[in-house]
């Protein structure tokens, strides 16, 4: 601050006045004039003290002047702070405009442009939103057990690097979806939920306890008696009754808890036959969940009086030994057991459910799944495997071929499509959650990204102006993307710092890997196993290894862990909602999990159609 | 369970040398063909020193493509599948506690074939079988006993084979370290019992060795998971 100092000198002079008594007489003559008396003192200097203001000062945003006043009460020629008595500012006008050259750097920089571009998109997407209630004709909801938002930031990467980019940059294809926003997953009992709770609020819009299927929070897990009046309606039952063609694909057991919760209602999640359940529950009349699932049409007819529905024209998933009776004589061809079949009340179910759809297609692998007429087959059932389907990464393994998670897609659209009333399908990417649990990111990533693929397949398989896709995850899982590695380093591997071309040492002297899980069973090198659950037998390793020499970015190994569990735990954190089409707007912001089951029927005007189907 | 140290107890590694193979008498038209019958052996195991003898039960238990091993002392039961590509399925039944884990053919990275199978099924394989010169038979028809043995500056093993039924009677093997013998105490060749051994463990809870992770709150699970139990490796044959 430049400062300029004026100074302005004062005399102070001191007249006195004396009082007269009687009639004044005249004027005398001027006497000798006296001598002058001496000087008073000096009076005080006073001091202004002029300071430019640069931009962005907090009295003058533009820039200017402060101007200080005061006496110099010292008289030492400067005007200290005691003896300001009087500030004032004069600022600068504000600027109006920016000159072309201020911004060049800006407007010639790749990464500006790119952010425009967006932002100008997303104008036009704001603009041609589709707010009218009931213009989605079809609904898919995918579900991507364990899909936190690490494992979708992780797997985008991933999907890069296996094309030879550096990954960061990538976008998984529901990442391209217009509106997203976030869940809040938390069941009414837990903190951190399961996929029981989390599925029945989305399906039904209420949130529940943990563990439970398709009923409200009054349900006590394990508890048939408490069934009774907690039951709740499902966003496919009411599609069902709408008259919309209904479909349910995972690639876990299609009597897990996810797709389960499209379907049934169940005091436990692991009620999947009548032999997982307890002596009590069968005799109080609980319905095991696969019986709910080839009873679902007539479930539904007895529960809505009135009712004539066609029951689930698409079911594709694992578990086939929940439909068989547990007699050897009625093995699959592909069986892996010497007894396929777990159910102790002798009955076959998939016979049942060929016996109600006689011009139905029963299939158990691939070449059966190729067999399907999709342009004429009503409905399919498709139990692929005895348990859970296979990991992507090891679907070669199995028996006797299994398809892929977006070959089932495409094939239940292309079957749901037939019905000009429109579709309503569930497909859910089960072993995501799975991996995690194992601590394999490899896994777990792997699986997502064909998940993705089955995301992309849906949405060229169907018309985006009449079709709401919402893209989620039940619950997250803690695996943490971290260290400061640099741009490309490959997502599996070990930290590499910005600059660097040496693998980043932790304070124990060690290597780190970018991504590691918060608890569970720790450190594994598997090599090429591609079946993540193999770590289940292994001695639980908690906290740090040397891996120097170990190829972090191997299909076996899996990451370092800092609790040490039995098993790697599902995470609290909100999850991504991704959305498409009619009534996709609706997922933005941070929102209870259950609001997707409302932003569903909002679009299909589920519960209206279904209303005004039943007679 | 091991027949050696360090040596797998279920492929008896018994010493590779030149020996002819022994083809198996026909059995023909045995009564009991040993696909499905119950093998009850004492091992014994005696350590050259003034240490106790170690005395162990196992049974076995064959039903067509299943050959269940019951660790007696361990209360830990294995069922095996062979399944129809070669490869074997685990179930492991905890018999304490009534529970069972399943796993999947390709949780167990084991070897795979109908050797294998054999190991499993016999407790020696016919491949270390036929390795071992046949020294004497005895008996006919369906009564006939196998002798094979071999020796080296090592070791002596012996073994008596029952061919009709594909089943050790009795093996010993001795070394420096000591001896450890095999002896059949008793062979259960009623279908319905048998039968009945594998309908008393399908009444246990299962649950899926891939479902372990959403199951935290299962008591049993956790008491079984914790520090990595070596019952719950699908690679623990149970020693």
């Amino acid at each position: 601050m430049v400062k300029q100092i004026y100074t302005v000198v004062f005399l102070a002079t001191t007249l006195g006045l004396a009082a007269c008594e009687g009639d004044d007489g005249l004027d005398g003559s001027n006497g000798v004039a006296g001598v002058s008396g001496a000087d008073g003192s000096n009076g005080l200097s006073s001091l202004v003290l002029q300071s430019s203001l640069g931009v962005g000062d907090v009295n003058c945003a533009a820039g200017g002047v402060q101007i200080e006043s005061g006496s110099d009460d010292n008289a030492d020629g400067s005007l200290d702070t005691a003896e300001v008595d009087q500030t004032e500012y004069v600022c600068n006008p504000g600027a109006t405009s920016l000159a072309a050259g201020q911004l060049l750097s800006n407007l010639n920089n790749p990464w500006y442009n790119a952010g425009g571009a967006k932002m100008r998109q997303a104008q036009d997407v704001l603009a041609a939103v589709n707010r009218q209630k009931g213009a989605a004709k079809n609904v898919i909801l995918f579900v991507g057990d364990g899909m936190g938002p690490s494992t979708v930031t992780t797997a985008r990467i991933l999907e890069g690097q296996f094309s030879g980019l550096p990954g960061e940059e990538n976008t998984l294809s529901f990442g391209r979806f217009p509106f997203a926003g976030l869940a809040k997953t938390y069941n009414v009992d837990a903190q951190t939920p399961d996929s029981a709770g989390t599925m029945t609020a989305m399906m039904t819009g209420v949130k529940t306890d943990v563990g439970t299927i398709g009923t409200d929070e009054d349900i006590v897990r394990g508890d048939c008696s408490t069934v009774a009046g907690n039951e709740l309606v499902t966003a496919m039952e009411l599609a069902e009754l709408a008259g919309m063609a209904t479909g349910v694909i995972s690639t876990a057991r299609i009597t897990h808890a996810t797709p389960a919760a499209t379907y049934a209602r169940s005091a436990d999640r692991n009620w999947e036959d009548i032999s997982d359940m307890p002596q009590a529950a069968i005799d109080a009349g609980c319905e095991d969940i696969a019986s709910q699932l080839i009873n679902f049409e007539g479930n539904l007819e007895a529960r809505f009086a009135g009712a004539d529905v066609d029951g689930l024209e698409v079911i594709m998933g694992g578990g086939r030994r929940h439909f068989l009776p547990n007699d050897p004589a009625f093995n699959s061809p592909d069986a892996v057991s010497s007894t396929e079949g777990d159910r102790s009340d002798g009955r076959d179910l998939t016979a049942e459910w060929l016996a109600l759809y006689p011009d139905g297609s029963y299939v158990f692998d691939d070449t059966g799944f190729a067999a399907i007429d999709t342009a004429t087959t009503p409905h399919v059932l498709a139990l692929f495997n005895e348990s859970h389907v296979q990991y992507e990464a090891d679907r070669g393994n199995d028996i006797a071929g299994e398809p892929s998670l977006s070959e089932q897609t495409v094939a239940a659209i292309d079957i749901l499509d037939n019905n000009a009333s429109g579709f309503f399908l569930m497909v859910e990417s089960g072993r995501i959650d799975h991996a995690h649990h194992a601590g394999s990111a490899y896994g777990a990533l792997t699986d997502t990204i064909e998940f993705a693929r089955a995301v992309e397949e849906a949405y060229f398989a169907t018309d985006p102006e009449e079709t709401l896709i919402i893209v989620t995850a039940d619950h997250s899982h803690v695996m943490t993307m971290g260290g400061y590695p640099k741009r490309g380093n490959p997502i599996l591997g070990k930290v590499v710092n910005v600059g660097a071309t040496d693998v980043a040492l932790a304070s124990d002297g060690l290597p780190h890997t970018t991504l590691t899980y918060t608890n569970g069973r720790g450190f594994r090198d598997l090599g090429n196993e591609t079946n993540a659950d193999i770590s289940y037998g292994l001695p639980v390793v908690s906290g740090r290894v040397d891996l120097t020499a170990v190829n972090t970015e191997t299909p076996g190994y899996h990451q370092e862990s800092l609790v040490p569990l039995s098993a790697e735990t599902h995470a609290g954190e909100d999850v991504g909602v991704y959305a498409s089409g009619p009534g996709a707007h609706l997922v933005a912001g941070t929102n209870e999990q259950n609001l997707i089951f409302h932003v569903m029927n909002y679009a299909g005007d589920l519960v209206g159609r279904a209303e005004s189907a039943l007679p | 369970m091991k027949m050696f140290p360090n040596v797998p107890f279920f492929l008896v590694a018994i010493v590779l040398f030149s020996a002819c193979v022994n083809a198996d008498d026909a059995v023909g038209n045995c009564e009991h063909s040993g696909d499905r019958l119950g093998l009850h052996y004492t091992v014994v195991e005696q350590p050259n020193n003034d240490a106790q003898p170690s005395v162990r039960h196992l049974q076995i238990w064959r039903q067509e493509r299943q050959v269940a091993l019951v660790f007696e002392e361990r209360q830990i039961t294995q069922i095996w599948d062979l399944v129809v590509d070669g490869r074997q399925k685990l179930t492991r039944y905890f018999d304490a506690y009534e529970r069972a884990i399943e796993y999947q053919p390709e949780d167990v990275s084991t070897a795979t074939g109908e050797d294998a199978w054999s190991a499993r099924t016999q407790i020696i394989s016919d491949s270390a079988r036929s390795a071992m010169p046949l020294v004497d038979r005895t008996g006919s028809g369906c009564d006939v006993l196998e002798t094979y043995e071999h020796f080296d500056e090592h070791s002596r093993q012996r073994l008596v084979w029952i061919p009709s039924i594909r089943a050790v009677k009795s093996f010993t093997s001795s070394s420096e370290a000591g001896e450890i013998s095999w002896q059949l105490q008793e062979q259960i060749v009623d279908a319905e019992r048998v039968q009945g051994f594998y309908d008393s463990k399908s009444a246990y809870q299962s649950t899926d060795y891939i479902d372990i992770g959403d199951n935290e709150s299962d008591p049993f699970l956790m008491q079984m998971m914790n520090l990595g139990s070596p019952d719950l490796s699908p690679h623990h044959a149970g020693h």
